[in-house]
């Protein structure tokens, strides 16, 4: 009887060192990913400002230097990378509510499954949209362009063509969405597993 | 249906994870070959040096630093394409089916290390040889790396998340 009891006291002080090392990884996790979702954010929103609104296009040696920017082009490619940030910014969110979570000791819960599911959902739609903008700032960006040069004040202004769509991809946006497919099948089973041991309870 | 739409899922991921694997083997790991040992001039003309310069020694320092990132890259693939297929299987909470999703986030956190430091040393070892000024900084890191990283992390806390989940169904199940 006494070797039951130190059996089931063990068992219970396992569990509890285990429960708190999730807890305490997730609490780093939590602090280390809200720093990260700051910094993420002000250096993809200064990248997609600079691009739109500043001389930097001109730099890229594909915009012809004596063709204007227009406004439409502007606010084009602004949007579009808006749209990654914001795609981005959600999978952040749903990450950051998973670990909060986890930290809260919500382990199988229905908003623990749902915070996987979603975070893998929207990692996938925003590399998949990095990827796919990508390849069409190019389009936009050269949406004006002549193809002749020109004379200007500045000396001769070569014309450049215009480029269509073309697929280029980044190895670290494929490894993020397969992460990201990764996260959200896990979740999604989660889920399942959820389910059923609700039915497993409502049976009881 | 939803069990049909999970396993149709996993078999995307299981058919995507052995796509990406194959190209990662001839990416980085011949790749690694090639630029060592095949195409002497590559890494040469990337820093813009004399190819003299490049020494065997240096060559194979090179190839043997960035071989551990390669490997465990490689390792991570195959913990991630056999967890999918475990999913695949409807085997998610069994036991056998907890390490290796802690496995390719260890995987994870260790090839994105490996691959900082091996770019760190290579710089250490190239730069001195051109002509440019001194680096700005001691140690170089990119955003890449940090994500990559806390999704190694994220995916330890959930291999540890599943443990528990597991136990909550077996004593579940237990108990009916």
């Amino acid at each position: 009887m006494p070797q039951k009891t130190n059996d089931t006291a063990t068992k219970q002080n396992q569990k509890r060192s285990l429960e708190h090392r999730i807890r305490l990884t997730a609490m780093i996790l939590f602090i280390a990913a809200i720093c990260f979702w700051f910094y993420w954010i002000y250096q993809a929103t200064t990248y997609a400002f600079e691009i739109s609104w500043t001389d930097r296009l001109l730099r890229w040696r594909i915009v012809e230097n004596h063709m204007e920017i227009t406004l439409p082009i502007r606010i084009a490619l602004f949007s579009l990378w808006l749209i990654v940030i914001a795609l981005g910014s959600a999978a952040f969110y749903f990450g950051l509510r998973l670990l909060y979570c986890m930290r809260s000791g919500e382990y199988f819960q229905e908003s623990t499954c749902r915070a996987i599911k979603y975070f893998g959902m929207f990692l996938v739609l925003a590399m998949v949209g990095d990827t796919v903008f990508a390849s069409l700032d190019h389009v936009i960006a050269t949406w004006n362009n002549t193809g002749e040069s020109l004379v200007t004040d500045k000396g001769l202004s070569m014309g450049r063509p215009f480029i269509g769509p073309r697929f280029e991809y980044d190895p670290g946006d494929i490894s993020l969405a397969l992460c990201g497919v990764g996260f959200w099948l896990i979740g999604w089973v989660f889920q399942e597993g959820f389910r059923l041991q609700k039915e497993n309870e409502s049976f009881v | 249906m939803r069990q049909k739409r999970i396993e149709l899922i996993s078999l995307i991921l299981i058919i995507g994870l052995s796509i990406w694997t194959i190209y990662y083997l001839y990416e980085v790991v011949w790749g690694l070959f090639e630029v060592r040992f095949i195409k002497l001039d590559h890494t040469a003309n990337v820093y813009g040096i004399d190819p003299a310069l490049i020494t065997t020694k240096i060559r194979n320092s090179l190839f043997f630093m960035w071989m551990p990132t390669a490997i465990i890259g490689l390792i991570g693939f195959a913990f991630a394409i056999f967890g999918a297929l475990r999913v695949y299987q409807g085997r998610m909470f069994e036991p056998s089916t907890q390490w290796p999703v802690i496995a390719i986030g260890l995987a994870t956190c260790l090839a994105t290390l490996c691959g900082n430091i091996a770019y760190n040393l290579e710089l250490d070892l190239i730069w001195p040889l051109t002509d440019r000024p001194p680096l700005a900084r001691s140690w170089y890191w990119g955003m890449e790396t940090v994500t990559i990283f806390f999704f190694g992390l994220g995916f330890v806390l959930l291999g540890f998340l599943q443990i528990e989940s597991a136990k909550i169904l077996q004593e579940n199940k237990e108990f009916v």
